[in-house]
């Protein structure tokens, strides 16, 4: 043996735990990182309350708090499916993913077969799934793209952003803002970002993409920038995995601000006497099937309005008599 | 020159302040390096080498704040990651026991045996094996990033250029790293196998990219 080269060469490669284990154990040893954080901050607040911070000691130290390994936390609820998308969570028991299904922590989802996906992970953040895609959910506010594209909506039904990060071959991306999608394949990952902002943690200059931007990491680290306007036919197979709005008992204007964000759009009223009739509109029936387009056509005119759409805006109006 | 320890030191205190890239550096590092560690003392049971790491890496969130920096951070785990593997072994006393790798003394002979051989002998596939396991394990007690970088020049054959690229790092500071990785990996060697001093510093320290 003639070297250090030698050795490591005849050593080989250190073999890497399998991504299903190494996710599930990610997201329990995450969740109780975030439960000391939360732990600490409690403790510095309440320090001088000597019978607190007993209690506090006391479940540090109990037994069971420190032997016991949580079981795997779930994760994310499948909200649609169309066509076929497995669960490959366990290399052994592959099976076909359903409305409904709950996902625990290191579930890999799989669209290779053509299907596609909506899922609302347990953070509140909601994420839709094209087709040839594979990804692993690691934990409420953590995904793994391994390839294809995904698209994230981190404030849905929400009035704050939430948290999300997504990691993919050419590096972390965090959300700053709101909706935006990740692409990987052939060693390159793209990102379009609908509104808000994100930042891409990565080997070199970290990289910050805002809403409108289309940046293309390369394998080489190169960064190509680009456009990506934030509604259009680029965007159809997010708005075909929109999950479902119940309209019955919802305002005109919660439907409006439903629509116009799954279209990439603002919206506003035309008028004052357009903006005093929206206002005290309720909506009755049911929306099932249809696309976020498809339903606005549908809605308005039931609610004697009408919409049009320039430079980005949905302007609803009072229909003409 | 930034000591390993300095670099423990400021992880934690990002880890300790809540920064969210910081428990994916923290876990990216530590994860694999423990299941390695627990994986070859638990007879090779994927299973329970995945709850030891689990349960390791709570107990270390849990307690970081009484981490000192006595000793690296990987070498605190793993006093903790061997506790836990004691504590698996209680609860699982028809389970076989396998020996630290590392304190035994034919992995000494096996290791000095590697810079014994002849040219052009072959070794069995169970020698194979353990020396490929012991200089694995060797690589996993190295400070951050060192074992990577190892893997990157000798495995991967990455010019220094493209290692720096990795790191985020100057060409220079991609050699002085490299330098420091082989340096850690001989002193590393001599301490299992003391006899192969001499030889592990003609043949392994002073090497250029």
């Amino acid at each position: 043996m003639s070297d250090i080269g030698d050795l490591i060469r005849l050593a080989g490669r250190r073999p890497e735990p399998p991504a299903f284990r190494a996710a599930r154990v990610r997201a329990a040893v995450e969740a109780e990182w975030r439960r000391t954080l939360e732990r600490r901050r409690w403790m510095v607040w309440r320090w001088t309350f000597v019978a607190a911070a007993l209690a506090v000691a006391a479940y540090w130290f109990h037994p069971t708090a420190r032997r016991e390994a949580p079981p795997p936390p779930q994760v994310a609820t499948v909200v649609r499916v169309e066509g076929s998308v497995r669960l490959v969570s366990s290399p052994s028991a592959p099976r076909l993913l359903t409305t409904g299904d709950r996902l625990v922590a290191g579930a890999v989802a799989d669209t290779t077969a053509g299907g596609r996906a909506a899922l609302q992970l347990a953070s509140g953040v909601a994420l839709r799934i094209k087709e040839g895609t594979r990804i692993v959910v690691e934990a409420p506010s953590s995904v793994r793209l391994e390839h294809g594209t995904i698209y994230l909506d981190t404030k849905s039904g929400a009035s704050a952003s939430r948290r999300i990060d997504v990691r993919t071959p050419q590096g972390t991306v965090y959300n700053l803002g709101t909706r935006f999608e990740v692409e990987a394949g052939s060693g390159a990952v793209r990102i379009r970002v609908r509104n808000g902002q994100v930042r891409v943690d990565r080997a070199g200059p970290e990289v910050r993409v805002i809403a409108a931007q289309a940046v293309t990491l390369l394998p080489d680290r190169r960064v190509e920038w680009g456009t990506a306007p934030p509604f259009g036919k680029e965007w159809s197979w997010v708005e075909a995995l929109a999950p479902p709005f119940v309209v019955e008992g919802a305002t005109l204007e919660s439907f409006l601000d439903w629509v116009s964000g799954e279209l990439g759009l603002t919206w506003r009223y035309a008028d004052r006497p357009a903006e005093r009739h929206g206002h005290a509109v309720v909506l009755h029936g049911s929306i099932e099937g249809l696309t976020p387009q498809e339903a606005i056509e549908a809605v308005l005119p039931t609610c004697g309005m009408s919409q049009r759409t320039s430079r980005g805006e949905l302007i609803v109006a009072r229909a003409a008599r | 020159m930034t000591d390993t320890r300095d670099t423990d030191r400021a992880l934690v205190a990002r880890l300790l302040s809540g920064r969210e890239e910081a428990f994916a550096e923290f876990f990216e590092l530590m994860f694999p390096r423990v299941y390695r560690f627990a994986l070859a003392r638990l007879g090779e049971r994927e299973d329970a080498a995945e709850d030891v790491a689990q349960v390791t890496l709570c107990q270390v969130v849990r307690r970081l704040e009484t981490w000192r920096g006595e000793a690296s951070l990987f070498t605190w785990v793993c006093t903790i990651c061997r506790h836990e593997i004691e504590a698996w072994r209680r609860r699982h006393p028809d389970e076989a026991f396998v020996e630290l790798a590392e304190d035994a003394p034919e992995v000494r002979a096996a290791l000095e045996s590697l810079y014994t051989l002849e040219p052009g002998r072959t070794q069995t596939a169970v020698e194979q094996r353990e020396l490929a396991s012991l200089v694995q394990r060797v690589l996993d007690h190295l400070p951050a990033h060192y074992g990577s970088v190892l893997e990157w020049k000798y495995l991967d054959e990455l010019p220094v250029r493209d290692i720096a690229t990795r790191l985020a790092l100057s060409e220079k500071a991609a050699e002085s790293l490299l330098t420091r990785a082989r340096a850690a990996f001989r002193d590393a060697v001599i301490a299992i196998a003391p006899d192969l001093a001499p030889a592990a510093r003609r043949r392994g320290y002073g090497e250029t990219s």
